[in-house]
């Protein structure tokens, strides 16, 4: 049963100090951070943690925060805009923190590998590492099971997940229309793992220049823009017309999707039997995943910052990361939490999110990752809607961040 | 005011009167005169400076800002192919909704100057759509448009226009390759499709019509009746006394609300900020989204002021063209012809 738990109002000790902290996400979230600050206020009876919640547009309500000097004291941030915030100078610089004995952990040890690194600016810690997650696949067993579908494999290959795919595209009533398809066509960033798989890159290891050209690209970009128009096995607008990918998967007419823990949020409340597979191995023999990290950044300017520090090391601590995990939100980045993120009895693997970050790697972010972002939209978008080939998107991306400044960048950030 | 003396007040004491007066006035006005002195023609006066600067609005202006002259306006003009794409989404916008505007509420205030029973009712219903909250109508236009169970591709397809619209396609030569070509969907997909995208939200700028609605009552309740009984003793009927009396003395209403329609639709923003994003294909990507994407999320505040005031400035000049074509077309009761 679900518990209405009010946040709101004033604090029961008038004399707390009040830390507000933001976040983003699902009611389910929303109630995460619940947990979280009540555990924290029974051991902190001084300091009220007033949870602001942004479900919507959170970025760009933080953004505006941030510019108008009015930022919450602690913010979750997200490693993409991370850089841009952090060059701004508007987050606490939390390396002398990080490193002493009021973090509660070994800084270089106690995370997973990438999620310190993810909020590294200039050499200093700027972000404390809460969660993070990495981009699997995600498929609908019934779907599998009705169609005679053997279920994909740890050793699947990219050939082996088309021809899955194409197993479950099927015009079930033979009006000519195809009624479930096997997979929707993920977003470029979640179709990263693939393009990875190709040997392709957007951005050079320093983050300085766009790398997105050659075999390597067009292979990765043609793949891509196939599995809607050549093998059709993922629908294209026409054929989803109003509908979520998500509605689709759950109402049994897509078959594979690609997402992290906090895409399988939704499929596991509403009770829809699926399971995760990695993903599968590239031309090259390999297989890549992209991880993403989220860290809570203290805001420069905050009035209490010592209050906020506490909250913080709090949120890292083998306590608060256990409910992290048992939310499966997100994989906790304190190592030793990984156990509560597994449970053996759900009736899916959600450890296979944990075995990924062996082979996982990040996407380099850089100051400009907004507007490279938005010019991949658009040049992909154009792919998607067939109005312009493989090698004309690759040219036009190139030509695209030189005109409009993106790329290069002098220095990275 | 006549300007006569009241006896025995010297003007020692007459000065002091007006000054007095004055101050009240200006009292009274202080609270407006402020918030507009501090919220709108200083933030205005920066945003000139702001023009000539590169600066990301998060750092502080002194010390981060650079000093870049009329770049910004050389860049916009010379090679932000973005600036073209928003100025024509918008201009295509205000090209076809104004007039649609102006028609609909010119159309809804004559259906609802008759003298009926329970009239205010009606007007009150023609009205509400502007004080229901924006969050909740792009909700049910969002609906409305869903390609697959939204009301205005039900009603489509229930009155046949889906097959007749099918059948025209495939009859007129050429129509359908066209069709093919530029894929656009039939039944439309709405807010999906590229062609569809912008008249979607012009059918639902449509919503706000009763704003407009009752200020051309206002206007038709004020023309004289005997200008009607006039023109019905010389046997003019409803069509040419619509013509001959209503549209001249509306007129002044007409000229009001159009340009009033023009600012407003130049400053489209919400609606594809909220439902679109400005997609697909940046088909309804605005010139107001697009300055706020570029203050926002990009950062460039000068850049952003910039095409704040080439906006202000397309505004300012189409406003100034319709004024002095009023003189062709507005017509003032009682002025000299």
């Amino acid at each position: 049963m679900t518990v209405f738990r009010p946040r709101a109002g004033e604090p029961p000790n008038p004399e707390a100090v009040e830390v507000s902290v933001s976040f983003w996400g699902s009611y389910e979230e929303w109630e995460m951070w619940c947990d979280i600050a009540a555990g924290f206020q029974a051991k902190n009876p001084g300091i009220w943690i007033k949870l602001n919640y942004i479900p919507n547009s959170y970025n760009s309500k933080i953004r505006l925060l941030l510019a108008a000097d009015n930022a919450p004291d602690v913010m979750v941030i997200q490693d993409e805009p991370f850089p841009v915030y952090a060059a701004y100078g508007k987050f606490a610089d939390l390396t002398d923190w990080a490193y002493s004995l009021e973090s509660g952990v070994d800084w270089d040890t106690a995370f997973w590998p990438t999620a310190v690194e993810s909020f590294v600016h200039q050499g200093r810690v700027m972000g404390a590492p809460i969660w993070g997650g990495n981009i699997l696949v995600i498929y609908n067993r019934k779907m599998f099971r009705d169609f005679g579908v053997e279920f994909p494999n740890d050793n699947w290959t990219f050939d082996d997940f088309v021809s899955n795919a194409e197993a479950l595209t099927r015009d079930l009533d033979g009006d000519g229309h195809i009624d479930t398809f096997g997979l929707s066509l993920p977003h470029w960033i979640y179709f990263l793992p693939w393009t990875w798989g190709f040997g392709a890159n957007y951005l050079d290891e320093r983050r300085t220049d766009w790398t997105f050209t050659g075999p390597e690209a067009l292979a990765a970009t043609t793949f891509y823009h196939n599995l809607r128009y050549g093998l059709g096995v993922s629908p294209s607008i026409q054929d989803m017309p109003g509908s979520a990918v998500e509605a689709m998967f759950m109402t049994n007419r897509i078959a594979m999707t690609a997402g992290g823990p906090w895409s399988s949020l939704g499929f596991r409340t509403a009770g829809i039997e699926f399971d995760i597979v990695h993903i599968p191995v590239g031309p090259a023999g390999e297989r890549f995943t992209r991880v993403t990290w989220d860290a809570l950044c203290l805001f420069e300017k905050s009035p209490h910052k010592a209050e906020a520090l506490r909250f913080m090391a709090y949120c890292i601590s083998p306590e608060a990361q256990a409910i992290v995990g048992r939310y499966v939100r997100s994989v906790p980045a304190l190592i030793a939490a990984k156990d509560d993120f597994m449970d053996p009895d759900n009736g899916w693997n959600e450890e296979k999110y944990i075995e990924a970050l062996e082979y996982a790697r990040m996407q380099p972010i850089s100051a400009k990752w907004v507007e490279m972002e938005q010019i991949m939209n658009s040049e992909y978008e154009q792919l998607l809607l067939n109005k312009q080939t493989p090698e004309q998107t690759i040219r036009r991306m190139a030509e695209a961040m030189r005109r409009e400044g993106v790329f290069p960048i002098e220095a990275a950030p | 005011m006549s300007g006569a003396r009241r006896p025995g007040r010297s003007p020692k004491y007459r000065s002091r009167y007006r000054w007095r007066e004055n101050l009240q006035g200006y009292l009274f006005a202080g609270p407006w005169l402020t918030g507009f002195f501090l919220f709108l023609l200083g933030p205005m006066a920066f945003s000139v400076v702001l023009c000539m600067f590169k600066w990301n609005g998060i750092t502080a202006f002194q010390g981060n800002a650079t000093f870049v002259g009329l770049e910004h306006f050389r860049t916009i003009t010379g090679e932000d192919r973005y600036f073209g794409v928003a100025l024509y989404n918008t201009a295509y916008y205000a090209a076809i909704s104004v007039p649609l505007g102006i028609c609909t509420s010119l159309f809804l205030a004559n259906l609802l100057n008759a003298k009926l029973r329970g009239i205010a009712f009606y007007r009150t219903v023609f009205y509400l759509p502007n004080v229901v909250a924006g969050v909740a109508t792009i909700m049910i236009w969002r609906w409305l448009f869903n390609p697959q169970f939204g009301g205005f591709n039900i009603v489509l397809d229930k009155t046949g226009l889906v097959a007749a619209g099918r059948f025209v396609i495939d009859a007129v030569p050429g129509l359908r390759a066209f069709v093919t070509r530029n894929q656009i969907s039939w039944p439309p997909l709405w807010f999906s499709d590229e062609f569809w995208a912008k008249p979607a939200l012009i059918i639902m700028s449509l919503w706000s019509a009763g704003g407009g609605m009752l200020i051309y009552l206002a206007g038709l309740q004020n023309i004289p009746k005997h200008l009607y009984e006039v023109a019905e003793i010389d046997g003019a009927g409803r069509v040419r006394q619509f013509i001959n009396i209503t549209l001249p003395m509306l007129t002044p209403t007409i000229f009001f609300n159009l340009i009033m329609s023009i600012i407003g639709s130049f400053q489209v923003f919400a609606q594809s900020f909220l439902m679109t994003g400005g997609g697909p294909n940046n088909a309804t990507l605005f010139y107001v989204l697009y300055l706020y994407r570029k203050a926002f999320e990009h950062f460039e505040m000068g850049y952003a002021s910039a095409l704040a005031w080439i906006l202000f400035a397309l505004i300012m000049g189409l406003t100034l063209v319709v004024i002095r074509s009023s003189t062709l077309w507005v017509y003032y009761e009682g002025e000299k012809q």
